[in-house]
């Protein structure tokens, strides 16, 4: 221990006073010998054994009390092993602290998670801030975000951190050292420290820079895992993907298809009955026994390894299967002979959406589906001069939107050609017509401020023989019309679902309208708007799901709490992988959230490099425990008042109080 | 009985130098000062030095002319030809016994010229001179606290020598390595007092010389005479006995000086009193009243007289009041 004010220690010589008065009292009051004593009417009746032992306590409690002052008066300094700031002259600093709470912080090590041990690197850094310092806090699970800005609130930051808990998202130290720096950039304090609590496991290669401390650098080691991720199911079979740190701690293990309750959120609580089982591979097949429903809820486990070591984190050994798994799925109706290429034999809007890339998986489509089942599964569906939709398919298309699903309706001849009693809602309003004539075709203008952005202007030239009219849209946004205001193309919002409409189709016989690079960003634009839109039956943990206000959200981990922005539609992040439930007025659907399989190789490509910061974290700090001091100086003052109590009682007078020795 | 032996196991005149053991008894003069206090009293004892018949049967002399012979012991002149009286102790032949406290309490010397257990000894030594020139048989039992010491009652000089080496042993404190783990509180005391009582003749005359504290009872709400000290005395009282007793206390017991708050011990029972005199003196006072009374109440119901003095009166004060009629 040392101290700030070595010469207060002094003090400590006064701890001799209560010795000296105590002697002084003694002999002040040394017993006088009188036999007639017993006649004396007593105030204090007591034997000197008796009093000795009471005042040896009194005594003693009072020098701890006194030696506690002095100590307090020293400002005492204890060297331990714990994470603080090592400032320079004793001025203010500027905290950022980057706590990783992506799924891999989740292992155990040393009996402790990762992340238990990052938030107590967190709770000794914050305790050695002062007043005057700024501390801000960004998580790095994917995305990263600011949760805390630079505030000089400390204990703010400490009841942030308390909340804090580990999740299913991946990681994403890039972002977060970006967002550390912003925040870095706008604080005054001259000694700033970019803090990482994290055990660098991240697909990411990154080299950290000098100036980013990492502290906890003893967390970046191989933990032994494997981890299971559902593939989807596709009619009969189910794939399961297995990813491991090593492969020996795969041996000996096995992948369990199970069936849970409809109603399942966490296979832990519900558990599960075994359909069929393989040995654990990196992919495996699980064949669907017969019987099985469709729609029934299906999960993958893997088994525990012989050796427990062999698997530090439990949470990936479980998935749940998604529907169709995962990727988005379109859904296209396109009528090859008009709307393809004479050089291809397939249609343009197919080919866009195979030039697109990605993991969309194209479904076509004969008619437009009349039903839920047929729409179930599909994100976004391209209905290329379709001829009308009969009321059933008006219906299904309408709730579908109104779930999250995203249509584009590429409108053309066919708009003249639907049969009676069919029409064009949801998708538009009122009744579209087929103008063929191209001289009557007004310029075309884009409107750079939509959401298809300048890209709208690449329709600028077209010359198109014919085009569809369009009736005016209530709330639509157009991103290009011609110059007579009829909407080349628009969108609407339906329920949690986009309608995107055009005015011409892809048939190069019309235009070239789907030739342009804008029409890419078109079907770019559809697919984006039904990532987020909840269309999918999966998602990836971390990735906002849009909801509507009459719809609530349930996961593994209780009920979400949607995230409203101005302007921004109304969304929930889940966190956990496993499987969510819906709940709207109308319906209830659930949705297996996937983790991400990097995160249970805890392979790890960012380095750190050596060397401090400006500001530096120590790992061994003078800590001062003045405030521990104190309180126990409070306690010692509180038990030195109890006993005075107690010897005033024991010594009351009263009639037969007088104690004779034995 | 205890105190007999008690006598033997610690024979006349052995005591350790008394230089070695509590120099600040002054025993210079002890003896010459009861002497000369005996001789200022021309009264003695008012004890006639006769006999002839009486109560008690004491023993044969020769027939000398004149004798009674309705005394003479026709027996004795059969088995052995020789002509010899009866005699018999009279009601003015009685014997005196001192009962002297010689416990720690005793030993308290504040505002008077020396100890009470010096005066007391004093005080006991001259009245053994005085019965001695009486030809009264004179004994004296020490109350110690952990012990008795027990002299039987005695004509003689050679008795008022045992007297004289008996208190001076006390008042050196040479025996003071019996009292080692030994109870000394006031219930042996008055306990001693009980068995001393035993040992005493009929129809003798007992003299208790005490501070008398220990008799005090101060337990019930109105101190006064302890319920053993009455059985004690009583004790004492039986079988014709007449009992006087001297309360001799030092002045600062009379008139405590002590001011404000302080703590007072007893001597024996090692009891701390924690008090305010300046408060409590007349409560303490008004206490020792009551236990003088009760003393004095008590002793006159059993035939005795009481009476107290202090160390400050002289000597032959103290002695007066002893001696009184």
């Amino acid at each position: 221990m040392t101290f700030l004010v070595p010469l207060a220690l002094v003090g400590l010589l006064l701890a001799a006073a209560p010795l000296v008065a105590h002697a002084l009292r003694k002999q002040r009051e040394r017993p006088v010998p009188f036999p007639g004593a017993k006649l004396v009417p007593r105030v204090h009746a007591t034997t000197e054994a008796r009093g000795r032992f009471e005042d040896v306590a009194l005594l003693v409690t009072r020098l701890l009390l006194l030696a506690a002052l002095v100590l307090l008066g020293a400002s005492p300094l204890v060297s331990c092993e714990r994470l603080s700031l090592a400032r320079t002259a004793g001025g203010s600093v500027a905290l950022v602290l980057i706590i990783d709470e992506s799924a891999s912080m989740g292992a155990l090590d040393g009996g402790r998670s990762r992340f238990d041990q990052a938030l107590d690197g967190a709770r000794e850094l914050l305790a050695s801030a002062r007043a005057g310092d700024s501390v801000a806090i960004v998580l790095a699970g994917a995305p990263a975000r600011v949760v805390l800005p630079a505030t000089g609130d400390v204990d703010r930051a400490r009841n942030l951190v308390a909340r804090l808990h580990v999740t299913d998202r991946a990681t994403d130290l890039g972002s977060a050292l970006t967002l550390a720096r912003d925040v870095l950039d706008e604080l005054p304090q001259k000694q700033r420290s970019i803090t990482l609590l994290s055990d660098l496991a991240t697909s990411e290669t990154l080299s950290l820079p000098p100036e980013v401390d990492v502290p906890l650098a003893g967390l970046a080691t191989g933990v032994a895992n494997c981890g299971v991720f559902a593939e989807g199911r596709r009619e009969a079979t189910v794939t399961a993907e297995i990813v491991c740190s090593a492969r020996e701690n795969l041996l000996g293990r096995k992948v369990e298809l199970l069936l849970v309750n409809d109603d399942a959120l966490d296979l832990s609580a519900s558990g599960g009955k075994v359909l069929t089982s393989a040995p654990a591979r990196e992919l495996v097949d699980l064949t669907v026994p017969k019987g099985t429903s469709p729609s029934a809820a299906l999960a993958l486990r893997l088994t525990p390894p012989a050796d427990l070591t062999r698997d530090r984190m439990a949470s990936d050994d479980v998935a749940f299967v998604p529907f169709r798994g995962t990727g988005l799925h379109v859904g296209l109706l396109s009528d090859r002979e008009r709307a393809r290429v004479s050089t291809s034999s397939t249609t343009i809007t197919r080919a866009a959406l195979d030039a697109l890339g990605g993991d969309a998986t194209i479904e076509p489509l004969t008619a437009v589906p009349e039903d839920h089942g047929q729409l179930q599964g599909l994100q976004v569906l391209v209905l290329d001069d379709p001829t009308g939709l009969t009321p059933e398919a008006s219906r299904a298309l309408g709730a579908w939107l109104g779930r999250g699903g995203v249509a584009l309706a590429l409108l053309g001849p066919g708009v003249d050609a639907a049969p009676l009693g069919s029409t064009f809602e949801p998708l538009i309003l009122g009744a579209p017509r087929w103008l063929p004539n191209a001289k009557e075709i007004p310029a075309i203008r884009s409107v750079p401020t939509s959401a298809l952005g300048p890209w709208s202007n690449d329709w600028s030239d077209l010359s198109p023989s014919g085009r569809v009219t369009i009736p005016a849209q209530p709330a639509a946004e157009v991103s290009a019309a011609f110059a007579d205001g009829s909407p080349l193309v628009l969108s609407r919002q339906m329920g949690r679902g986009t309608v995107l409409v055009s005015a011409l189709p892809s048939s190069v016989d019309v235009s070239d309208f789907a030739l342009r690079p804008a029409f890419l960003a078109l079907l770019d634009h559809a697919l984006s708007l039904a990532g987020t839109e909840g269309g999918r039956d999966a998602n990836q943990v971390g990735e906002p799901v849009r909801v509507d206000p009459e719809t609530t959200v349930t996961g593994p981990d209780g009920p979400l709490e949607p995230e409203i922005r101005e302007g921004a539609p109304r969304t929930v992040t889940p966190e956990l992988r496993g499987r969510y439930r819906f709940r709207s007025p109308s319906e209830t659907t659930y949705r297996a959230l996937r983790g991400h399989p990097e995160e249970s190789t805890f392979a790890t490509f960012a380095t750190a490099q050596s060397g401090r910061s400006a500001l530096g974290v120590s790992r061994r700090s003078e800590v001062d425990v003045s405030r521990e001091l104190a309180l126990g100086a409070l306690v010692l003052g509180l038990v030195e008042l109890v006993l005075r109590q107690l010897l005033r009682k024991k010594t009351a007078p009263s009639g037969s109080d007088v104690r004779e020795p034995s | 009985m205890s105190f007999w032996r008690r006598e033997r196991e610690r024979p006349m005149g052995k005591a350790a130098s008394p230089a070695a053991r509590l120099p600040e008894v002054d025993l210079r003069g002890l003896s010459l000062r009861a002497r000369a206090l005996a001789d200022g009293f021309h009264g003695g004892l008012h004890r006639a030095h006769k006999k002839g018949s009486g109560i008690e049967f004491i023993g044969h002399r020769r027939y000398t002319p004149g004798d009674d012979l309705r005394h003479l012991d026709r027996h004795a002149w059969m088995r052995h030809g020789t002509l010899l009286v009866r005699e018999f102790e009279t009601e003015t032949d009685r014997a005196l016994h001192l009962l002297v406290d010689a416990t720690e309490s005793m030993r308290y010397q504040r505002l008077g010229p020396e100890t009470k257990l010096e005066r007391a000894a004093l005080l006991a030594l001259a009245v053994a001179h005085l019965s001695n020139r009486s030809g009264d048989p004179v004994g004296l039992t020490l109350l110690e606290g952990h012990g008795i010491t027990h002299l039987p009652a005695r004509t003689g000089r050679e008795q008022a020598e045992r007297i004289l080496a008996a208190l001076e042993l006390t008042l050196t404190g040479a025996d003071d390595d019996a009292a080692d783990g030994a109870d000394t509180t006031k219930g042996s005391t008055l306990r001693q007092l009980s068995e001393a009582a035993l040992g005493q003749r009929r129809g003798s005359t007992v003299i208790l010389i005490s501070d008398y504290f220990d008799f005090a009872d101060t337990a019930d709400a109105e101190p006064g005479l302890a319920a053993e000290a009455r059985e004690a005395l009583a004790a004492l009282a039986a079988a014709r006995r007449t009992v006087l007793g001297l309360a001799l206390r030092d002045p600062a017991e009379l008139d405590p000086p002590f001011r404000g708050a302080t703590r007072l011990v007893e001597p024996e029972s090692r009891l701390v009193v924690e008090t305010d005199l300046g408060t409590s003196r007349a409560h303490y006072l008004a206490a020792l009243a009551a236990l003088d009374r009760g003393l004095e109440s008590e002793f006159g119901a059993l035939g005795g007289r009481f009476a107290s003095t202090s160390t400050n009166a002289s000597p032959r004060a103290n002695l007066e009041l002893v001696l009184a009629p």
